[in-house]
């Protein structure tokens, strides 16, 4: 089996594989070389306090600079970042005050919610944020309220249904996030993404 | 049992502590970080006050011929014991049970001859030799403040020890290239077979060899050693059942005639295919219980973490650890998982070793 090992000083850690290869993308993209991204094996793990005992017993971890930490606000952006505050705590990692807020500690920690400090929902929302004024999105809206029309109940995480809309429409239709944003169908130069792009720069500066 | 353990200035360690040490403890990390090392200086502390270890233990990693420089400033043969090559600062080995009892060993080598022999008429080796040399090493064994101790020295012409040891509990060391010659293991398993114990060895062996219906202390070719006896019409020679094989029945003799003390196995998994380290790993801690036998074994390998730590976890008692050792900001230091930790990591795919 390949193991996760730690190989360079600064790190992003996140849920999911997909997740991973999108920020592997995001930071491809920015130019910002260096920075590893791990995958913590999906959202429940992320949530386990021994999950977090495993990281840091990683070997390499203890020569980290800086850590930039990626999860989902799902029904609450401020339980998603407290929960996350606390394990960092029992852990005995330094505790940013608040989101994309970057703690200059030893290491240097810094935790983001999806989309946003302040709104329900994940990754899938800033993406699909980050296509906000193209034509196709007026399609994905139609069908969505045809689907709607007919007396199908939406998805519960519309956002990501969208997004999985827009991308079928693609010239490789069927991509995830992550091979989304490596092939370009999403616009990672995007506004949506700016308050993201601002605190890894900052974190990993 | 070992409860915590302290190492100071002794090979690549300047100082290190242990603890949370388990009934079965795997060592990893890197190549050089001081695994076997770390083996040698538990191993050492079980001899009690055994100069003798001090040579010993270099045999282990192959170093086998013993010398003495011929002048005095020449460096004695277990410099490399002592952190740095320095013979100036005292090894110290610190064991704690679980009743927080400790024994320390201190290691000292004499820079002056301090022994007085009896008088021998003695051949130079060398006529055109003015000087002659003399080593001593001192090793002082301190426990609920009585010291014992014993001192071996060593010149052109042999070596000799002053003073007792008596060993407060018995301790192999299995190294990672070695095995146990033909007769010792035969020994051994007798030993077993007197106390009626040892149909644990064969059980540990069917593991490997299903076929296997019983083990024999039998004479091949004028030599003493295990045979096993496959349902075919002879017996089989062990040594000839592949390393596996062999290296099984090492353990599992050791562990048997290591009863309230420690069997220390370098590089576990080596002859050892992945798809039955868990068996053995039930093996090693059903055996470790049953004879109330401590182990520290080393290992290189995921399949081998894996497959402990699930023979554990489906054991009645999780009594194993991991420790790895690893080097930061120049110092070696320990990092101990615990069965949830070790589970996150393994459940992740982070590294461990």
């Amino acid at each position: 089996m390949r193991t996760i090992a730690i190989t360079e000083r600064k790190l992003v850690v996140v849920e999911g594989n997909d997740d991973k290869r999108f920020f592997e993308a995001l930071l491809k993209h920015l130019k910002l070389t260096n920075v590893q991204c791990i995958a913590l094996g999906g959202r429940d793990e992320m949530r386990k306090t021994e999950t977090w005992r495993a990281l840091i017993a990683t070997p390499g971890f203890s020569g980290l600079e800086a850590i930039a930490i990626i999860r989902d606000a799902d029904e609450s952006p401020q339980s998603a970042f407290q929960s996350l505050r606390d394990i960092l705590g029992n852990v005995g990692l330094p505790q940013p005050a608040a989101p994309f807020q970057v703690q200059h500690s030893d290491p240097k920690v810094c935790i983001l919610i999806m989309p946003d400090a302040h709104s329900q929902g994940e990754l899938e929302d800033l993406c699909l944020r980050a296509l906000t004024g193209k034509p196709v999105l007026e399609c994905v809206e139609q069908f969505f309220q045809c689907v709607q029309q007919h007396g199908d109940s939406l998805p519960p995480k519309i956002a990501k249904a969208k997004l999985h809309a827009y991308l079928s429409s693609r010239k490789e239709p069927g991509r995830r996030i992550g091979e989304a944003a490596e092939a370009g169908d999403i616009p990672l130069d995007s506004q949506a993404f700016q308050q993201v792009i601002q605190v890894l720069k900052s974190v990993f500066a | 049992m070992y409860h915590c353990f302290t190492i100071r200035r002794f090979r690549c360690f300047e100082e290190l502590t242990l603890g949370d040490l388990a009934r079965v403890n795997l060592i990893a990390g890197k190549n050089n970080v001081g695994k076997t090392a770390l083996l040698e200086a538990i191993f050492l502390h079980c001899g009690g006050q055994n100069s003798e270890l001090a040579i010993r233990v270099n045999t282990f990693r192959g170093m086998e011929n013993v010398s003495v420089a011929q002048f005095p400033w020449g460096e004695p043969p277990w410099v490399s014991l002592f952190y740095r090559f320095d013979t100036l600062r005292d090894i110290e080995i610190e064991g704690q049970d679980h009743l927080g009892k400790a024994r320390t060993l201190r290691i000292r080598s004499e820079p002056e001859p301090v022994v007085v022999m009896a008088p021998e008429l003695k051949a130079p080796k060398s006529f055109y030799e003015a000087t002659s040399a003399h080593r001593s090493i001192l090793f002082e064994s301190q426990q609920d403040g009585e010291k014992t101790t014993q001192r071996m020295s060593i010149d052109l012409t042999g070596v000799r020890i002053e003073g007792f040891s008596t060993p407060p509990f018995p301790a192999f060391f299995y190294g990672a290239r070695t095995r146990l010659p033909c007769r010792e293991q035969a020994d051994l398993f007798s030993a077993l077979e007197v106390q009626k114990k040892e149909q644990f060895v064969v059980r540990a062996l069917q593991i490997l060899e299903p076929r296997l219906e019983r083990l024999l202390v039998a004479s091949s070719g004028g030599q003493v050693m295990l045979h096993a006896d496959v349902g075919t019409d002879t017996l089989v020679p062990l040594p000839l059942m592949g390393e596996g094989m062999v290296r099984i029945a090492d353990f599992a003799v050791c562990l048997g005639n290591a009863s309230d003390g420690v069997v220390l196995i370098d590089e576990f998994e080596n002859g050892i295919h992945h798809s039955v380290l868990k068996k053995v790993w039930s093996a090693v801690a059903q055996a470790a219980r049953e004879f109330n036998t401590q182990v520290f074994a080393t290992t290189h390998s995921w399949e081998c973490i894996v497959a402990a730590h699930e023979a554990f976890s489906e054991s009645d008692e999780y009594d194993f650890r991991l420790h790895r050792l690893e080097r930061s900001d120049g110092r070696i230091c320990v990092i101990t998982y615990d069965q949830k930790t070790l589970q996150a990591a393994i459940e992740t795919g982070l590294e461990v070793r």
